[in-house]
């Protein structure tokens, strides 16, 4: 029965987190927060996708903001414009991102790292760009009155209602990003990163595997997009920006590169710490900018791994790893 | 005896450099074959052309038959041909038994990510399979102790093996050596050494690139010396010593000298 | 047509020398610290803003000092930044290094509004006016940002080829262990450097001012498309960035002809990508594969 111990050691954290998450709106009925919550678990499954390129294959995009608006686009443009049923148009949004990952992956196989830093940057402001100025995008003014998701006549119309279709979501790409993260994938991608040459003789095609990489990661942005639109109901192109872009790749340095519990803990501190730090007044936005600088010059591996280190000492004190639970729990309080 | 592995006039330039001229050699099955020459001969750049890594400027190479000349890396190493580097090339933030289990993906390799994800059981059962092909390998190598540590940290010796392990997980016909033994003190040498018997002894061709001439001698059965490109002989290891042509290139005039009064001193470790 | 040609020409290379200016700005601090400065957008936009927000409207100077004043105060800015951040995560990973300049636009993004709010400033009687050339109608900042790139560059070569400071700047770019064993004092070095750098991110705040008022979003454009020009010439080669700045800064304007202008900033990004995807080494690395073919070509027929 050892095995089946190790695996509920293993999924009790993660459960514990996704209680905490979905209790947090009976506790912060307040349509404000219930709304950033909301920006938070969408954030989560952009950065566990992000996880793929960034954390784990590591090479730097900072194109990622465009991914998420052309999800958004996709899917608000084709139920506005055409009335297609916005769960149909996940499957173009999947296609979407599919595409993107390809396009993005090809570019990822000829240039080296900074180099592919600004191919994405150039994306990225190449997409926003076209969506600023074409008609067909609705140009500056976005997108409006998207329609909300719908079950049988039941509407995901308010804040409470969406943070539960999310919070759906989110629980199906943990299970898939943990799927991967416990494969051979996960091992493939750490590869490229460490050392392609020796990958490629091991008998794996090193392009393939990027490529893989970048698809994964789109068509998750692209799904957190396409909730976004409909959440939100209304899109502007002035959202999408490389600044979005940057804010996705800090939420995975603070939590810690190629980390599950970093990706969820850096998506939650990105979405909330500058609404806690108002209460500091008209200088907030300064403060936030100095911390998380600080927080990447200052722990470059994430404070998750700091934490985890602590939380490893008091494991081996002998209090069991419940404790991870707590910390999932202390992170959804913030 | 069969031929396993054909180098047809094989040639590489760079930029005006010949690197590699005009090259023929047939390694036959059942053997150790290597490959010796002093720095600069083409020797690393051969073994490069063999595996996929560097396109040759022209010639032919033939694995089992095969013409496997320009293309990619990945598909020679899937055809059974693995590779080892001269300076260690292994996964740092994976431990040694995932450096291991990656070796093995590409024969565990069905179907993308949506498969992985659709098809539990078979997914489940190809990771177990995978994790007990690496226990067993690393029982092989000798260093089980060490399997759950970051392969960053393991100290040089073991990560040579590892990196040795990690092409034995792909089950090859043949392994390409980069001078297996360099940076290897006397015991992990002979360590080394038996280990790589033993993969022969399982029926595994080895074509190695080595500098320690009491490797050589002892372990190959064929040698090929290289100098500035060319090849200047062929031949077991005893014609090979007497070979005036190599002794002058390569060996040293001392060469023979120094070998009988180590030998005398009954130390086979000595003697560069 | 004539007239508008030339009108397009005469912006189409003065924004190629902002660009080329851009290039070189980051060039410095990438050769001799070996990353990429992302966050130079904002040192521009802060370069105006410390010129017209501070030099020009509550000090009151007249135009030439008050541009003295405000390199003076950026070169200092930059060695407190050099000592802060450059210097200290030079050996850091290359990731962490991206994301730690991207983080200190974002600080001095902030800084900027909390000074000097978020509104945009207009210098008066400055580089205003229009001359006529060839009867065209020229802006005269165009030709202001013209004259003054020529001289920042010259100037910059002379500091690089002729004085002590400009070889050891040289040196640490190329060699950073081999330039310490020859007592050269890289940190001080490298501080120099992002202090000129900084410096000349002030002067094209100065001179983009007129063009796009000072506002938080002045440089976003120039400061991508500097990447561009960079990209286009050849990265960390100087002479090579001043001429992708000015290829680029032709090429769009005159694509404006061709194309809608909904297209015109998406020309240079495209641009840069396909420079990257098949000239990886940008201008230089064309220009060395043709030099190489003609001697191959040359050492054919003598054979």
């Amino acid at each position: 029965m050892k095995n089946y111990e190790s695996l509920v050691k293993k999924i009790f954290p993660v459960f514990a987190m996704l209680l905490a998450i979905s209790l947090f709106p009976v506790f912060l009925k307040n349509n404000y927060y219930l709304t950033i919550g909301c920006q938070a678990m969408l954030y989560c499954i952009v950065a566990l996708g992000l996880n793929f390129i960034v954390g784990m294959s590591g090479m730097m995009t900072l194109g990622t903001g465009a991914v998420y608006g052309l999800g958004a686009y996709t899917s608000a443009l084709l139920s506005t414009k055409l009335g297609v049923n916005p769960w149909l148009a996940l499957i173009p949004v999947l296609v979407m991102g599919w595409l993107i990952g390809k396009g993005l992956g090809f570019p990822s196989l000829r240039v080296q790292f900074v180099y592919f830093s600004l191919v994405t940057i150039a994306f990225n402001e190449i997409v926003r760009n076209l969506l600023t100025n074409l008609e067909f995008t609705g140009s500056g003014t976005g997108v409006r009155n998207i329609p909300p998701y719908s079950i049988f006549g039941f509407e995901f119309n308010t804040q409470l209602r969406s943070y539960y279709l999310i919070f759906a979501f989110l629980v199906v790409f943990i299970i898939i990003a943990l799927r991967i993260a416990k494969s051979k994938w996960r091992r493939a991608f750490i590869a490229v990163k460490d050392n392609p040459e020796a990958l490629e003789v091991s008998g794996i095609n090193v392009s393939s595997v990027k490529i893989t990489a970048f698809t994964l990661s789109s068509i998750f942005g692209c799904v957190a997009g396409a909730l976004y639109a409909h959440f939100n109901r209304y899109i502007t192109p002035s959202t999408f920006t490389t600044d979005l872009s940057i804010s996705f790749v800090v939420m995975l340095i603070i939590g810690g590169l190629g980390n599950f519990w970093g990706c969820i803990l850096g998506a939650y501190v990105v979405a909330f710490l500058p609404q806690l730090l108002r209460s500091a007044g008209t200088s907030y936005k300064l403060i936030y900018a100095v911390l998380m600088m600080l927080a990447v010059i200052l722990f470059p591996n994430g404070i998750m791994s700091d934490i985890r280190r602590s939380v490893g000492k008091l494991i081996n004190n002998g209090k069991g790893f419940s404790k991870g639970g707590g910390i999932g729990e202390n992170r959804t309080g913030n | 005896m069969k031929t396993v592995l054909e180098i047809k006039n094989l040639t590489k330039r760079f930029e005006g450099l010949v690197a590699v001229k005009d090259v023929n050699i047939t390694v036959k099955e059942r053997q150790i074959h290597a490959l010796i020459g002093p720095n600069g001969a083409g020797k690393t750049t051969t073994l490069s052309m063999i595996n996929g890594t560097l396109e040759p400027t022209s010639g032919k190479i033939l694995f089992g038959g095969q013409d496997i000349t320009g293309m990619p890396a990945y598909k020679i190493a899937q055809k059974g041909l693995g590779r080892t580097f001269q300076n260690i090339k292994v996964f740092g933030s994976l431990t040694a038994l995932e450096n291991l289990m990656v070796g093995a993906m590409h024969n565990n390799n069905k179907g993308g990510v949506l498969r992985m994800l659709l098809c539990v059981k078979e997914t489940n059962a190809m990771e177990r399979t995978m994790r007990e092909q690496a226990l067993e390998v690393i029982n092989e190598i000798g260093i089980y102790r060490l399997k759950d540590e970051y392969a960053r940290n393991l100290p040089y010796g073991s990560q040579k093996v590892l990196e040795l392990g990690r092409a034995l997980m792909g089950k090859p016909k043949m392994i390409l050596l980069d001078e297996p033994a360099a940076g290897l003190n006397t015991s992990e040498r002979a360590e080394f050494v038996e280990i790589l018997e033993k993969m022969y002894e399982k029926g595994i061709d080895l074509f190695l690139i080595e500098h320690n001439m009491d490797v050589v001698m002892n372990i190959s059965h064929m040698i090929t010396v290289l100098n500035f490109g060319q090849k200047i002989a062929e031949g077991t290891p005893s014609q090979i010593q007497s070979n005036p042509e190599v002794i002058r290139a390569y060996l040293g005039n001392r060469y023979k000298t120094i070998r009988k009064t180590e030998e005398s001193r009954g130390n086979a470790n000595a003697g560069r | 047509m004539q007239a508008v040609i030339l009108q397009l020409a005469v912006s189409g290379i003065a924004m190629g020398f902002v660009y080329a200016l851009v290039a070189i700005e980051y060039t410095l601090i990438w050769n001799a610290c070996g990353l990429l400065n992302f966050s130079h957008e904002k040192i521009i936009t802060m370069g105006g803003y410390v010129f017209v927000g501070t030099c020009l409207f509550q000090l009151g100077l007249p135009n030439i000092p008050a541009i003295v004043l405000a390199v003076i105060l950026l070169a200092i800015f930059g060695i407190a930044i050099a000592a802060l951040i450059f210097i200290p995560l030079r050996n850091s990973t290359r990731l962490i290094a991206v994301v730690a300049t991207v983080m200190l636009g974002q600080v001095i993004n902030e800084g900027v509004i909390l000074i000097w709010g978020s509104v945009a400033l207009m210098p008066k009687n400055f580089l205003s006016g229009v001359s006529q050339i060839l009867g065209a109608t020229v802006s005269k900042s165009y030709v202001y940002i013209i004259i003054v790139s020529i001289i920042i560059i010259a100037v910059l070569q002379f500091i690089l080829k002729k004085t002590k400071i400009g070889k050891a700047m040289t040196c640490v770019s190329q060699n950073k262990t081999a330039a310490s064993l020859m007592g050269i004092n890289v940190k001080v070095s490298m501080a120099i450097t992002v202090a000129i750098s900084f410096g000349i991110c002030c002067i094209i705040g100065v001179l983009t001012a007129p063009i796009f008022t000072v506002k938080q979003q002045m440089s976003t454009m120039i400061a991508l498309k500097g990447f561009c020009a960079g990209v286009i010439g050849g990265f960390g080669n100087l002479p090579a960035a001043i001429a992708g700045g000015l290829i680029l800064g032709v090429v769009e304007n005159f694509a404006g002809l061709i194309l809608p202008s909904v297209f015109k900033d998406v020309v240079a990004f495209a641009l840069m990508v396909v420079f990257m995807l098949f000239f990886p080494d940008g201008l230089v690395g064309v220009k060395n594969r043709i030099q190489k073919h003609i001697a191959k070509s040359q050492m054919e027929k003598l054979s």
